[in-house]
């Protein structure tokens, strides 16, 4: 199963802005009664928008809710807060992860 | 005499994740009364987070009748029953109300903050009448082994050595004064004046992001949601409506708010959802969430520091793939057996 995140960013001021994207960074989808997965990035990366400028960006991520579904279609989301906090390397990884009871 | 006993159990996990380390399969005469509905409380809780009465007031309530006590059972059938119940958790902050069948009392007269402050894990509550009409009680539960944290009509009793019971609250303690972002479960964080400096701003800066408690609040006072039951409404659906969140970087009702407790509400078993409860059946209230798989980070450099300070705009943000769920796995059907020790099989 493939994840992306599609962000459209925008850096209003005169200076290049650097943005790093965490591995682990949750993203969640707008709608919460969609049925819908949320997603957390794969891998960390860094991007630079340049001043004045909007750029365009797709990073890979995992879903966290086995349980629901996704389609191609664009979902809208918002950044979130929060980082998935438990070690993971693949899909598999992070749904071990969330079937287990925290305690 | 017998006695009609029934067993409160007050948690903040989820119900089937109790069900799973009660072993109710065992059990065959007990009548579950949960007094939360199952799909309202998909919670879970770290170990060792003490249980304040906020908390009790909204976590799940367990009334389990135990059936019938005959007197003539002999002390050591007691110790051993409550033994397996301390056993069973011994390190989970969970309350347990032993009280007479007929008790009208409820779980929200005891002061749960103060007997938090003096301990962080399970909590025996023995209901005074209880203790004072059973002498096998009396006989199980001495005086010296017990405390009494005023005239509630109820009796402490801290089961486990009191070293072991140190340790690990000194364990908890460091280890929650020591996180570096406020973990929104840290109801009672230590004095923001003796952290060092940039950990301080770092949770003044989280304060802002999530809705979690200011220095020395001890308990939550969350964004509170009211939201009308829609007939035949699933609680986790009321839950998702309820935390329909405003962007990072907006403001909603004069505070600054962010997205995110929507994504923890739906990850479901994960989650620690500090719950609400129905009034009338007609409405519910939902409060913050928090999850031991997440926790807020903003640091320097990322994507809501960005946004937060203004560096960026996210002008539209999606998610696309292609995943069809699994069919949910089915739960097996329990032979219920009783779990009192001379009655098992």
């Amino acid at each position: 199963m493939k994840l992306s995140v599609h962000l459209e960013l925008e850096n209003p001021t005169a200076e290049p802005q650097t943005i790093v994207f965490e591995k682990g960074r949750c993203f969640e989808i707008a709608s919460p009664t969609s049925g819908l997965q949320n997603a957390i990035l794969a891998k960390t990366s860094k991007v630079i928008v340049p001043p004045n400028k909007t750029i365009e960006i797709d990073l890979a991520a995992y879903c966290l809710n086995e349980f629901r579904d996704m389609t191609p279609a664009h979902h809208t989301a918002f950044a979130t807060p929060f980082m998935f906090n438990k070690s993971y390397k693949t899909q598999e990884d992070v749904w071990a992860w969330m079937k287990r009871p925290a305690a | 005499m017998n006695t009609h006993l029934s067993l409160i159990i007050v948690s903040i996990y989820s119900v089937e994740y109790l069900k799973e380390i009660l072993h109710l399969d065992d059990v065959d005469e007990w009548i579950l009364d949960s007094l939360a509905p199952d799909e309202t409380l998909p919670l879970n809780r770290p170990t060792g987070i003490q249980l304040s009465r906020a908390d009790a007031e909204r976590a799940i309530s367990w009334r389990i009748h135990v059936g019938q006590f005959d007197e003539k059972e002999s002390v050591d059938a007691v110790r051993q029953w409550m033994n397996q119940l301390v056993n069973q958790f011994g390190r989970l902050p969970i309350l347990f109300y032993m009280l007479l069948g007929t008790t009208e009392e409820t779980i929200n007269t005891i002061d749960v903050d103060e007997l938090s402050e003096s301990t962080s894990g399970p909590l025996l509550l023995i209901e005074k009448r209880l203790w004072r009409l059973s002498p096998l009680f009396q006989m199980a539960f001495p005086k010296e082994n017990e405390w009494f944290p005023e005239e509630r009509g109820l009796f402490v009793i801290n089961r486990e050595p009191e070293k072991v019971w140190m340790e690990r609250l000194e364990s908890n303690i460091h280890e929650l004064h020591s996180r570096w972002t406020r973990h929104p479960l840290d109801y009672a964080p230590m004095d923001d004046s003796l952290l060092h400096p940039e950990i301080r701003e770092e949770r003044q800066r989280m304060d802002n992001v999530i809705n979690i408690p200011t220095t020395k609040q001890k308990t939550f006072e969350p964004q509170k949601v009211v939201i009308h039951l829609m007939k035949g409404e699933k609680a986790e659906s009321i839950s998702l409506r309820a935390y329909q969140d405003t962007p990072i970087g907006k403001r909603l009702g004069g505070a600054t708010t962010l997205g995110g407790r929507s994504l923890l509400a739906s990850c479901n078993k994960d989650i620690n959802l500090i719950s609400g409860w129905r009034d009338n059946n007609t409405s519910y209230e939902v409060h913050n969430a928090a999850s031991m798989n997440f926790e807020a980070a903003a640091p320097q450099g990322s994507l809501p520091e960005a946004m937060m300070t203004g560096r960026i705009r996210l002008k539209s943000a999606w998610i696309e793939g292609e995943h069809k769920s699994p069919a949910l796995p089915s739960e097996p059907i329990r032979k219920r057996q009783m779990v009192w020790p001379h009655h098992k099989r």
